[in-house]
């Protein structure tokens, strides 16, 4: 008889096998972020004029700032948000 | 096992516990009882005086029956309270999140204006010094060659 009153403790930690499942959302990224870096712009063959070329410099100049602001922003949004995440617990 | 656990969900939370507390002091009973029934008076009682080994047996069953169905109830009534905290967390944390992308997206946005704003101004700079520029100096093809490359990131000369 004593035997099957050590089935309780046996039957009890069954209960302790049960995992709760709580959704959890990945974050959404700001559309901004979520386009390619364009391609650099090229001088046509038949550029004679320095002004022409180093107004394509600058363009590409331009392109080169808008992307580093992109990646500066990823890292940015990668650290606010595993901030957020590591918050929950 | 699952049609078990879904028929019990369909009870209120109440029931069961009263429900599962009645089987538990059932068992406890019935176990004590089979104790006494042992003994007279208890032992003369007909039918039930008679069968303390089966209601020693059914004693235990109830009792541990009772108890894992018990247990189970105030475990599953803490996860459920754990599972609405951390809801309640992460209600709060995507709320955050968004907070964050909106202030960043405005960020990006301020940042990105302020290039093209320069590069209008370099543009334009360009343009009206341009006949200076190009008086004292004309670009040599290879100059263009190499440009391209550059900005394509392949070998001199294969650009096209």
């Amino acid at each position: 008889m004593k035997s099957l009153l050590l089935l309780i403790p046996v039957f009890l930690l069954t209960g302790c096998l049960e995992s709760v499942p709580v959704k959890r959302n990945f974050p959404d990224i700001p559309p901004e972020l979520v386009t390619a870096c364009p391609e650099l712009q090229e001088a046509t063959k038949d550029t004679k004029e320095l002004s022409k070329l180093l107004d394509v410099v600058v363009v590409n100049y331009s392109t080169y700032y808008e992307c580093r602001v992109k990646v500066d922003a990823w890292l940015q949004w990668h650290k606010d948000q595993k901030k957020i995440f590591e918050e929950v617990k | 096992m699952w049609q078990f656990q879904w028929m019990i969900g369909l009870l209120p939370d109440s029931w069961l516990f009263w429900i599962y507390l009645t089987i538990l002091s059932a068992g406890a009973t019935l176990y004590l009882a089979s104790k006494l029934l042992k003994w007279p008076p208890f032992r003369w009682i007909p039918m039930v005086g008679q069968y303390p080994l089966v209601a020693e047996i059914l004693g235990v069953v109830l009792l541990a029956g009772g108890i894992f169905l018990f247990g189970g109830l105030a475990i599953d009534m803490a996860w459920r309270d754990r599972v609405h905290q951390l809801e309640a967390k992460i209600a709060v944390a995507e709320q955050k999140s968004k907070d964050a992308n909106v202030k960043l997206d405005s960020e990006i946005k301020k940042k990105n204006k302020v290039i093209k704003e320069n590069t209008v101004i370099y543009r334009d700079r360009i343009k009206e010094v341009a006949k200076v520029i190009d008086k004292e100096c004309s670009v040599a093809p290879e100059a263009i060659d190499i440009h391209n490359s550059a900005a394509k990131n392949i070998k001199s000369g294969d650009a096209k």
